[in-house]
């Protein structure tokens, strides 16, 4: 099975399934939601990918249903160096010869609160042709606790000196999504942000983004430019915001913000996140947590910042 | 060219160019001299004004060309006078509303990241 083919196969299980909802759901002003985890298993083949492109990627729905889905198997470098494969359901290893390395990824769903699911992922690499990679056969098992869009990498191998045919480097992760069949099938989000100082009540940056269903949108602020006592401080504020409309006409909302503060000496710097339901057209504020405040230097921590972000439903 | 009587009389009366030869042998009859008078008065009472034909002209005919260009000037200058106004005042509504943030309905703090690891 092709990843394409995979993945739709996957997210059809996902949608039409909802016994292993979620029971802890987001509460709100929007009502209840049925929250489904699914595993997305990707692929980092080499140093040429700018990041995990998870529309390629195999869904493991996390659902009973879909138990005979819990399985993938991979390949690398069966179509010439960094090319990969992904099946579902699984097949057995030794099924690809030609390859650098297989892997079969087994994901057993523990438990799910809507915010984060447990996993238990048993893995098993398998290298037919010795030599060619610095790695060999390895089977492992571990029990994941992964949070909303939490990603890792689960495995790399590593090419043996200039063997050919073969990737630099070749490492298979997971992220944790979660999935409703609430959920629109199609949706465009756009999303109005501003950075309030709250020192002086102004806004003191404004940034737009969009994205379809889903996906992740990335906004980012000019950096702010502040004077202590230490000298120039600059404040880099930027994240990812992510919004799944319902049926219902609500939008689950995910935001992440960056904050980075740079000052003579280094660079230091910490995130936060909200999950939540909100309305079209509301606009939330999100106030930094303790913990991006206290990076500022004492005399310059009555600079609070806060995002005020305006969610529309583009189509 | 006209060569019969009335056709030479029609066209002359009308401006046009005729036989002459053709004409001073229809003027020797004098029933077609007397058909060119009657020609001549036709044309004269065609032209001459009906009895209140000035003072019905007078009620119903449109104004002058003249007039009318410049109230159509005036209409559309007034026109466009009041469009850039109403522009105006809707781009300096829009200016205002998107040079401050709009007022969030509800304020939520963020988990720190580093809190969730």
């Amino acid at each position: 099975m092709r990843w394409s083919t995979s993945t739709t196969l996957a997210l059809t299980l996902v949608v039409s399934t909802s016994s292993f909802e979620s029971r802890a759901q987001s509460s709100g002003a929007t009502g209840q939601n049925r929250l489904v985890p699914q595993l997305h298993v990707f692929v980092l083949p080499g140093f040429q990918t700018r990041s995990p492109a998870l529309a390629a990627s195999g869904v493991i729905a996390l659902a009973p249903d879909a138990s005979a889905y819990w399985a993938v198997s991979l390949e690398s470098d069966t179509r010439g160096p960094c090319s990969n494969g992904l099946h579902m359901p699984a097949a057995p290893l030794g099924s690809h010869p030609e390859a650098s390395a297989e892997w079969r990824l087994q994901a057993t769903p523990v438990s799910s609160d809507g915010e984060q699911a447990t996993v238990d992922v048993r893995w098993e690499r398998r290298v037919p042709r010795p030599g060619l990679l610095l790695e060999g056969d390895l089977v492992q098992e571990r029990r994941l606790v992964l949070r909303d869009r939490g990603r890792g990498i689960l495995d790399v191998v590593r090419r043996s000196g200039n063997a050919p045919g073969v990737c630099d480097s070749f490492a298979i992760g997971v992220e944790l999504r979660f999935a409703s069949p609430d959920d629109v099938e199609d949706a465009g989000l756009g999303y109005d942000l501003w950075l309030i100082d709250r020192a002086s009540g102004d806004a003191v940056g404004r940034a737009r983004t969009q994205a379809k269903q889903g996906a992740d949108a990335t906004y980012a602020f000019a950096s702010q430019k502040l004077t202590g006592i230490a000298g120039e401080v600059g404040v880099t504020i930027s994240g990812t915001v992510t919004g799944r409309a319902r049926n219902d006409g609500s939008i689950d909302l995910t935001f992440d913000t960056q904050q980075v503060v740079a000052r003579r000496g280094g660079t230091r710097g910490d995130g936060g996140r909200k999950r939540m339901p909100v309305r079209a057209g509301e606009t939330i504020e999100f106030e930094m947590p303790k913990a991006l405040k206290a990076l500022l230097p004492d005399d310059l921590q009555q600079h609070d910042y806060a995002l005020r972000v305006t969610t529309e439903r583009l189509w | 060219m006209a060569t019969e009587p009335a056709e030479l009389f029609s066209a002359l009366i009308d401006r046009e160019s005729v036989d002459p030869d053709a004409l001073a042998a229809a003027l020797e009859d004098p029933a077609e001299r007397r058909a060119l008078v009657a020609f001549a008065r036709l044309r004269q009472d065609l032209r001459s004004p009906v009895a209140g034909e000035a003072e019905w002209l007078a009620t119903r005919l449109p104004p002058p060309v003249g007039g009318a260009t410049r109230r159509a000037w005036w209409l559309t200058a007034a026109a466009a006078l009041l469009a850039a106004g109403i522009g105006a005042g809707v781009f300096a509504e829009r200016y205002a509303a998107q040079a401050r943030p709009p007022l969030p309905t509800r304020i939520v703090q963020l988990e720190s990241v580093s809190a969730l690891r």
